[in-house]
Protein backbone atom coordinates (compact mmCIF):
# COMPACT_ATOMS: atom_id res chain seq x y z
CA UNK A 1 0.00 0.00 0.00
CA UNK A 2 1.29 3.47 -0.88
CA UNK A 3 1.77 5.85 2.02
CA UNK A 4 0.79 9.50 1.79
CA UNK A 5 1.54 12.25 4.29
CA UNK A 6 -1.14 14.92 4.72
CA UNK A 7 -0.54 18.44 6.00
CA UNK A 8 -2.39 19.14 9.22
CA UNK A 9 -4.75 21.67 7.66
CA UNK A 10 -6.53 18.96 5.63
CA UNK A 11 -9.30 17.33 7.67
CA UNK A 12 -9.15 13.65 8.61
CA UNK A 13 -12.20 12.42 10.53
CA UNK A 14 -11.48 11.91 14.21
CA UNK A 15 -7.80 12.85 13.96
CA UNK A 16 -6.26 15.99 15.38
CA UNK A 17 -6.15 18.62 12.63
CA UNK A 18 -4.54 21.67 14.20
CA UNK A 19 -3.10 23.87 11.43
CA UNK A 20 -0.20 24.23 13.87
CA UNK A 21 -2.37 26.70 15.81
CA UNK A 22 -3.40 26.97 19.45
CA UNK A 23 -6.83 27.91 18.07
CA UNK A 24 -7.35 24.36 16.80
CA UNK A 25 -5.11 22.48 19.24
CA UNK A 26 -7.92 20.05 20.18
CA UNK A 27 -9.88 20.02 16.91
CA UNK A 28 -10.91 16.61 15.61
CA UNK A 29 -12.98 17.06 12.43
CA UNK A 30 -16.26 15.13 12.22
CA UNK A 31 -15.62 14.55 8.50
CA UNK A 32 -12.93 13.75 5.96
CA UNK A 33 -11.75 16.24 3.37
CA UNK A 34 -12.90 15.09 -0.08
CA UNK A 35 -9.29 14.39 -1.08
CA UNK A 36 -8.90 12.09 1.93
CA UNK A 37 -11.99 10.10 0.92
CA UNK A 38 -10.63 9.81 -2.64
CA UNK A 39 -7.24 8.62 -1.40
CA UNK A 40 -8.85 6.02 0.86
CA UNK A 41 -10.95 4.76 -2.07
CA UNK A 42 -7.74 4.45 -4.12
CA UNK A 43 -6.14 2.37 -1.31
CA UNK A 44 -3.61 4.93 -0.07
CA UNK A 45 -2.42 4.69 3.53
CA UNK A 46 -3.10 8.21 4.81
CA UNK A 47 -0.96 9.71 7.58
CA UNK A 48 -2.07 13.09 8.92
CA UNK A 49 -0.46 15.83 10.93
CA UNK A 50 2.57 16.84 8.86
CA UNK A 51 3.61 20.47 9.29
CA UNK A 52 5.38 20.76 5.91
CA UNK A 53 7.19 24.02 6.28
CA UNK A 54 10.29 24.61 4.22
CA UNK A 55 12.53 23.19 6.95
CA UNK A 56 10.69 19.89 7.35
CA UNK A 57 10.69 16.73 5.28
CA UNK A 58 8.33 13.82 4.68
CA UNK A 59 8.78 10.13 5.28
CA UNK A 60 6.22 8.85 2.77
CA UNK A 61 5.82 8.02 -0.92
CA UNK A 62 3.51 10.98 -1.56
CA UNK A 63 2.23 14.09 0.17
CA UNK A 64 -0.63 16.55 0.02
CA UNK A 65 0.06 20.09 1.13
CA UNK A 66 -1.96 23.29 1.02
CA UNK A 67 -0.37 25.75 -1.39
CA UNK A 68 -0.64 29.25 0.06
CA UNK A 69 1.72 31.65 -1.72
CA UNK A 70 3.65 28.76 -3.20
CA UNK A 71 4.36 26.96 0.06
CA UNK A 72 4.02 23.48 -1.47
CA UNK A 73 6.25 24.36 -4.41
CA UNK A 74 8.94 25.83 -2.15
CA UNK A 75 8.68 22.81 0.17
CA UNK A 76 9.19 20.56 -2.85
CA UNK A 77 12.15 22.57 -4.08
CA UNK A 78 13.82 22.46 -0.64
CA UNK A 79 13.39 18.67 -0.54
CA UNK A 80 14.22 17.86 -4.20
CA UNK A 81 10.63 16.81 -4.78
CA UNK A 82 8.02 17.69 -7.42
CA UNK A 83 4.87 19.71 -6.51
CA UNK A 84 1.85 20.66 -8.57
CA UNK A 85 -0.33 23.69 -7.87
CA UNK A 86 -3.47 22.48 -9.67
CA UNK A 87 -5.84 24.58 -11.74
CA UNK A 88 -8.24 26.39 -9.41
CA UNK A 89 -11.44 24.36 -9.40
CA UNK A 90 -9.90 21.04 -10.40
CA UNK A 91 -9.34 19.73 -6.85
CA UNK A 92 -11.98 20.00 -4.14
CA UNK A 93 -11.11 22.24 -1.22
CA UNK A 94 -13.83 20.69 0.96
CA UNK A 95 -12.10 19.94 4.26
CA UNK A 96 -9.12 22.19 3.59
CA UNK A 97 -8.75 24.72 6.40
CA UNK A 98 -7.57 27.75 4.51
CA UNK A 99 -7.16 31.45 5.25
CA UNK A 100 -7.59 32.64 1.63
CA UNK A 101 -10.10 30.52 -0.33
CA UNK A 102 -9.67 32.23 -3.70
CA UNK A 103 -5.89 31.71 -3.64
CA UNK A 104 -5.21 28.41 -1.89
CA UNK A 105 -5.28 24.93 -3.38
CA UNK A 106 -4.35 21.41 -2.30
CA UNK A 107 -1.08 20.42 -3.95
CA UNK A 108 0.05 16.88 -4.72
CA UNK A 109 3.75 16.26 -4.02
CA UNK A 110 5.89 13.30 -5.04
CA UNK A 111 9.40 12.14 -5.76
CA UNK A 112 8.86 12.01 -9.53
CA UNK A 113 6.61 13.68 -12.09
CA UNK A 114 4.85 10.33 -12.54
CA UNK A 115 4.09 10.21 -8.79
CA UNK A 116 2.50 13.65 -8.95
CA UNK A 117 0.53 12.84 -12.11
CA UNK A 118 -0.76 9.65 -10.47
CA UNK A 119 -1.76 11.47 -7.30
CA UNK A 120 -3.44 14.31 -9.21
CA UNK A 121 -5.39 11.74 -11.25
CA UNK A 122 -6.79 10.41 -7.95
CA UNK A 123 -7.76 13.70 -6.28
CA UNK A 124 -9.02 15.85 -9.17
CA UNK A 125 -12.65 16.18 -10.16
CA UNK A 126 -15.89 17.98 -9.48
CA UNK A 127 -17.25 17.87 -5.93
CA UNK A 128 -20.78 18.91 -4.95
CA UNK A 129 -19.42 20.05 -1.59
CA UNK A 130 -17.11 22.62 -3.21
CA UNK A 131 -19.09 24.78 -5.63
CA UNK A 132 -15.90 26.19 -7.15
CA UNK A 133 -14.94 22.80 -8.59
CA UNK A 134 -15.48 22.40 -12.31
CA UNK A 135 -17.28 19.55 -14.03
CA UNK A 136 -15.25 18.26 -16.99
CA UNK A 137 -13.50 15.16 -18.24
CA UNK A 138 -10.26 14.67 -16.35
CA UNK A 139 -8.03 12.15 -18.16
CA UNK A 140 -5.56 9.74 -16.61
CA UNK A 141 -2.58 12.06 -16.43
CA UNK A 142 0.01 9.26 -16.43
CA UNK A 143 -0.82 8.02 -19.92
CA UNK A 144 0.91 10.66 -22.06
CA UNK A 145 3.78 11.57 -19.76
CA UNK A 146 6.54 10.46 -22.10
CA UNK A 147 5.15 12.01 -25.27
CA UNK A 148 7.57 14.90 -24.97
CA UNK A 149 6.93 18.50 -25.94
CA UNK A 150 7.78 18.49 -29.61
CA UNK A 151 6.22 21.49 -31.32
CA UNK A 152 5.47 23.19 -28.02
CA UNK A 153 6.41 26.86 -27.71
CA UNK A 154 8.05 27.54 -24.37
CA UNK A 155 7.93 31.04 -22.96
CA UNK A 156 10.75 31.86 -20.61
CA UNK A 157 10.61 34.50 -17.90
CA UNK A 158 14.27 34.12 -17.02
CA UNK A 159 16.48 37.12 -17.62
CA UNK A 160 19.61 35.06 -18.03
CA UNK A 161 20.36 32.84 -21.01
CA UNK A 162 18.37 29.64 -21.11
CA UNK A 163 21.39 27.35 -21.15
CA UNK A 164 22.34 28.46 -17.64
CA UNK A 165 19.04 27.34 -16.15
CA UNK A 166 19.06 24.02 -14.30
CA UNK A 167 22.85 24.03 -14.15
CA UNK A 168 23.08 23.61 -17.89
CA UNK A 169 20.73 20.62 -17.85
CA UNK A 170 17.94 22.42 -19.66
CA UNK A 171 16.56 20.10 -22.32
CA UNK A 172 16.80 21.09 -25.97
CA UNK A 173 13.65 23.06 -26.64
CA UNK A 174 12.46 23.52 -30.17
CA UNK A 175 11.24 27.02 -29.72
CA UNK A 176 11.53 29.44 -26.84
CA UNK A 177 10.44 33.03 -26.64
CA UNK A 178 11.04 35.58 -23.88
CA UNK A 179 7.97 36.37 -21.81
CA UNK A 180 7.32 39.39 -19.63
CA UNK A 181 4.40 40.30 -17.42
CA UNK A 182 4.57 44.12 -17.28
CA UNK A 183 2.87 44.17 -13.86
CA UNK A 184 4.89 41.33 -12.27
CA UNK A 185 6.53 43.77 -9.82
CA UNK A 186 3.13 44.27 -8.16
CA UNK A 187 2.23 40.58 -7.88
CA UNK A 188 3.41 40.08 -4.28
CA UNK A 189 1.59 43.19 -3.04
CA UNK A 190 -1.61 42.26 -4.88
CA UNK A 191 -1.38 38.78 -3.40
CA UNK A 192 -0.80 40.02 0.15
CA UNK A 193 -3.70 42.47 0.13
CA UNK A 194 -6.16 39.89 -1.20
CA UNK A 195 -4.82 37.21 1.17
CA UNK A 196 -5.13 39.48 4.22
CA UNK A 197 -8.63 40.63 3.24
CA UNK A 198 -9.78 37.03 2.81
CA UNK A 199 -8.06 36.04 6.07
CA UNK A 200 -9.98 38.77 7.92
CA UNK A 201 -13.25 37.46 6.51
CA UNK A 202 -12.57 33.74 6.53
CA UNK A 203 -11.13 33.45 10.04
CA UNK A 204 -14.15 35.20 11.56
CA UNK A 205 -15.53 31.74 12.31
CA UNK A 206 -12.95 31.22 15.05
CA UNK A 207 -14.96 32.73 17.88
CA UNK A 208 -14.63 30.13 20.66
CA UNK A 209 -18.26 29.03 20.45
CA UNK A 210 -18.74 25.87 18.39
CA UNK A 211 -15.22 24.50 18.09
CA UNK A 212 -11.61 25.35 18.75
CA UNK A 213 -9.96 27.27 21.57
CA UNK A 214 -12.04 29.29 24.04
CA UNK A 215 -10.67 31.89 26.44
CA UNK A 216 -11.44 31.32 30.12
CA UNK A 217 -11.11 35.04 30.66
CA UNK A 218 -14.47 36.43 29.51
CA UNK A 219 -17.60 37.65 31.29
CA UNK A 220 -19.55 38.77 28.19
CA UNK A 221 -20.01 37.38 24.69
CA UNK A 222 -17.99 40.25 23.18
CA UNK A 223 -15.12 39.56 25.59
CA UNK A 224 -15.32 35.88 24.76
CA UNK A 225 -14.82 36.62 21.04
CA UNK A 226 -12.06 39.17 21.57
CA UNK A 227 -10.06 37.26 24.17
CA UNK A 228 -10.46 33.91 22.42
CA UNK A 229 -9.06 35.37 19.20
CA UNK A 230 -6.35 37.34 21.02
CA UNK A 231 -5.14 34.23 22.86
CA UNK A 232 -5.81 31.61 20.17
CA UNK A 233 -4.22 33.27 17.12
CA UNK A 234 -0.49 33.92 16.79
CA UNK A 235 0.89 37.43 16.28
CA UNK A 236 1.31 37.18 12.50
CA UNK A 237 -2.23 35.91 11.99
CA UNK A 238 -3.64 38.71 14.13
CA UNK A 239 -1.59 41.27 12.23
CA UNK A 240 -2.89 39.90 8.93
CA UNK A 241 -6.50 39.93 10.14
CA UNK A 242 -6.30 43.54 11.37
CA UNK A 243 -4.53 44.62 8.16
CA UNK A 244 -7.28 42.87 6.18
CA UNK A 245 -9.91 44.78 8.15
CA UNK A 246 -8.17 48.02 7.19
CA UNK A 247 -7.82 47.00 3.53
CA UNK A 248 -11.56 46.28 3.30
CA UNK A 249 -12.81 49.24 5.34
CA UNK A 250 -15.04 51.88 3.76
CA UNK A 251 -12.45 54.66 3.94
CA UNK A 252 -9.49 52.58 2.78
CA UNK A 253 -10.63 49.91 0.36
CA UNK A 254 -10.16 52.17 -2.66
CA UNK A 255 -6.46 52.39 -1.68
CA UNK A 256 -5.94 48.68 -1.09
CA UNK A 257 -8.54 46.00 -1.82
CA UNK A 258 -10.11 47.58 -4.91
CA UNK A 259 -6.69 48.22 -6.42
CA UNK A 260 -5.56 44.68 -5.62
CA UNK A 261 -8.62 43.19 -7.30
CA UNK A 262 -7.96 45.26 -10.43
CA UNK A 263 -4.26 44.36 -10.23
CA UNK A 264 -5.20 40.69 -10.12
CA UNK A 265 -7.37 41.11 -13.22
CA UNK A 266 -4.49 42.89 -14.96
CA UNK A 267 -2.05 40.09 -14.14
CA UNK A 268 -4.59 37.53 -15.40
CA UNK A 269 -4.92 39.45 -18.69
CA UNK A 270 -1.15 39.74 -19.04
CA UNK A 271 -0.72 36.01 -18.46
CA UNK A 272 -3.47 35.27 -21.00
CA UNK A 273 -1.55 37.42 -23.45
CA UNK A 274 1.64 35.46 -22.71
CA UNK A 275 -0.23 32.22 -23.37
CA UNK A 276 -1.38 33.61 -26.71
CA UNK A 277 2.31 33.46 -27.69
CA UNK A 278 3.47 30.32 -25.85
CA UNK A 279 2.07 27.00 -24.64
CA UNK A 280 3.87 26.86 -21.29
CA UNK A 281 6.07 29.34 -19.42
CA UNK A 282 9.14 28.53 -17.35
CA UNK A 283 9.87 30.92 -14.50
CA UNK A 284 12.03 31.28 -11.41
CA UNK A 285 10.49 30.16 -8.11
CA UNK A 286 10.86 33.62 -6.61
CA UNK A 287 8.22 35.47 -4.58
CA UNK A 288 6.65 37.28 -7.53
CA UNK A 289 6.39 34.36 -9.94
CA UNK A 290 5.36 31.88 -7.23
CA UNK A 291 2.14 33.79 -6.46
CA UNK A 292 1.13 34.19 -10.12
CA UNK A 293 -0.51 30.71 -10.37
CA UNK A 294 -2.41 31.38 -7.11
CA UNK A 295 -3.63 34.77 -8.35
CA UNK A 296 -4.60 33.60 -11.83
CA UNK A 297 -5.87 30.09 -11.06
CA UNK A 298 -3.47 28.56 -13.59
CA UNK A 299 -1.64 25.31 -12.83
CA UNK A 300 2.08 25.29 -12.08
CA UNK A 301 4.63 22.64 -11.28
CA UNK A 302 7.91 22.94 -9.38
CA UNK A 303 10.54 20.69 -10.90
CA UNK A 304 14.33 20.87 -10.87
CA UNK A 305 14.33 24.21 -9.05
CA UNK A 306 12.17 26.04 -11.58
CA UNK A 307 8.46 26.56 -12.11
CA UNK A 308 6.43 25.76 -15.22
CA UNK A 309 3.05 27.46 -15.65
CA UNK A 310 0.37 26.41 -18.14
CA UNK A 311 -3.11 27.66 -19.06
CA UNK A 312 -6.01 26.49 -16.88
CA UNK A 313 -6.79 22.77 -17.11
CA UNK A 314 -3.60 22.08 -19.10
CA UNK A 315 -2.11 19.75 -16.49
CA UNK A 316 -1.49 17.05 -19.10
CA UNK A 317 0.83 19.36 -21.05
CA UNK A 318 2.37 20.60 -17.80
CA UNK A 319 3.28 17.05 -16.76
CA UNK A 320 4.82 16.35 -20.17
CA UNK A 321 6.95 19.49 -19.94
CA UNK A 322 7.99 18.64 -16.37
CA UNK A 323 8.83 15.10 -17.42
CA UNK A 324 11.03 16.45 -20.21
CA UNK A 325 12.97 18.54 -17.69
CA UNK A 326 13.14 15.60 -15.27
CA UNK A 327 14.73 13.43 -17.97
CA UNK A 328 17.17 16.19 -18.92
CA UNK A 329 18.16 16.36 -15.25
CA UNK A 330 19.20 12.72 -15.37
CA UNK A 331 16.14 11.01 -13.90
CA UNK A 332 15.20 9.05 -17.01
CA UNK A 333 13.95 5.99 -15.12
CA UNK A 334 11.53 7.81 -12.86
CA UNK B 1 -0.63 55.68 5.89
CA UNK B 2 0.17 57.11 9.31
CA UNK B 3 -1.72 57.24 12.61
CA UNK B 4 -4.20 54.58 11.67
CA UNK B 5 -6.43 53.68 14.62
CA UNK B 6 -5.33 50.09 15.25
CA UNK B 7 -7.57 49.78 18.31
CA UNK B 8 -10.62 50.56 16.18
CA UNK B 9 -9.77 47.99 13.51
CA UNK B 10 -8.79 45.35 16.10
CA UNK B 11 -12.22 45.88 17.65
CA UNK B 12 -13.82 45.40 14.23
CA UNK B 13 -11.87 42.14 13.90
CA UNK B 14 -12.88 41.06 17.45
CA UNK B 15 -9.29 40.81 18.62
CA UNK B 16 -8.30 42.20 22.02
CA UNK B 17 -5.04 44.18 21.79
CA UNK B 18 -3.38 45.13 25.06
CA UNK B 19 -1.65 48.46 25.70
CA UNK B 20 1.67 46.60 25.71
CA UNK B 21 1.03 44.98 22.31
CA UNK B 22 -0.34 48.09 20.63
CA UNK B 23 2.94 49.85 19.69
CA UNK B 24 4.27 46.75 17.89
CA UNK B 25 1.01 46.22 15.98
CA UNK B 26 0.96 49.94 15.14
CA UNK B 27 4.51 49.92 13.80
CA UNK B 28 4.26 46.65 11.88
CA UNK B 29 0.90 47.35 10.28
CA UNK B 30 1.89 50.88 9.28
CA UNK B 31 5.02 49.42 7.71
CA UNK B 32 2.94 46.86 5.80
CA UNK B 33 0.50 49.51 4.58
CA UNK B 34 3.40 51.68 3.48
CA UNK B 35 4.72 48.78 1.39
CA UNK B 36 1.25 48.52 -0.20
CA UNK B 37 1.46 52.19 -1.13
CA UNK B 38 3.34 51.51 -4.37
CA UNK B 39 0.34 49.83 -5.93
CA UNK B 40 -1.01 51.74 -8.95
CA UNK B 41 -4.72 52.36 -9.29
CA UNK B 42 -4.97 50.03 -12.32
CA UNK B 43 -7.91 52.23 -13.35
CA UNK B 44 -7.66 51.04 -16.95
CA UNK B 45 -8.79 47.59 -15.82
CA UNK B 46 -12.38 46.53 -16.13
CA UNK B 47 -13.41 43.67 -13.87
CA UNK B 48 -15.36 41.10 -15.82
CA UNK B 49 -17.14 38.01 -14.63
CA UNK B 50 -15.53 34.77 -15.77
CA UNK B 51 -18.26 33.06 -17.76
CA UNK B 52 -16.11 30.14 -18.89
CA UNK B 53 -16.73 28.04 -15.80
CA UNK B 54 -20.09 28.97 -14.29
CA UNK B 55 -20.80 27.59 -10.84
CA UNK B 56 -23.07 24.57 -11.03
CA UNK B 57 -25.32 24.56 -8.00
CA UNK B 58 -26.34 21.23 -6.53
CA UNK B 59 -29.94 20.32 -5.83
CA UNK B 60 -31.21 21.46 -2.46
CA UNK B 61 -31.87 18.14 -0.79
CA UNK B 62 -32.51 17.30 2.86
CA UNK B 63 -29.85 14.93 4.16
CA UNK B 64 -28.22 13.91 7.42
CA UNK B 65 -24.70 15.26 7.59
CA UNK B 66 -23.59 15.07 11.21
CA UNK B 67 -25.18 13.88 14.41
CA UNK B 68 -25.67 16.22 17.35
CA UNK B 69 -22.97 14.30 19.24
CA UNK B 70 -20.48 14.73 16.41
CA UNK B 71 -21.08 18.47 16.23
CA UNK B 72 -20.93 18.98 19.98
CA UNK B 73 -17.77 16.91 20.34
CA UNK B 74 -15.62 19.92 19.37
CA UNK B 75 -17.55 22.53 21.38
CA UNK B 76 -15.30 23.99 24.08
CA UNK B 77 -18.16 24.08 26.62
CA UNK B 78 -21.45 22.21 26.53
CA UNK B 79 -24.25 21.10 28.80
CA UNK B 80 -27.38 19.00 28.23
CA UNK B 81 -26.80 18.78 24.48
CA UNK B 82 -26.35 22.56 24.13
CA UNK B 83 -23.34 24.84 23.63
CA UNK B 84 -22.76 27.03 26.70
CA UNK B 85 -21.94 30.72 26.17
CA UNK B 86 -21.77 33.70 28.55
CA UNK B 87 -25.08 35.24 29.56
CA UNK B 88 -26.29 37.61 26.83
CA UNK B 89 -29.71 38.69 28.20
CA UNK B 90 -30.18 40.38 31.59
Amino acid sequence: MKTISIKDDICIKGELTTCGSKMLANFKPPYNATVVDKLAAACFNVIGGNTMDENSSIDADFALCSDHAGLARRFAMANSLIALKPTYGSVSRYGLITPAPSLDQISPIGKTVRDVAELYSVICGMDERDSTTVERDYPNFCENLDKGIEGIIVGTAFCRPQQNILGGKMPPLQKTIPIELPSIEYASTVFQIIAYAETFSNLARYDGIKFGYRSENAATLAELYENTRAEGFGYDTKKQIITGAIALSRDNRHLYYDRAIRGRAKLCAELDNAFAQSDVIITPLDDSWTVIPNLTGCPAIAVGGIQIIAPKFSEELLFRAARTIEIAGGDSNA
Amino acid sequence: MKNIDITYFAKLAHIAVSAEELPKFQQDIEQTLESFGNLPEFDDVKIEIDTTNPIRLRDDKVAQTFTQEEILANAPKQSGGCIVIPKTVE
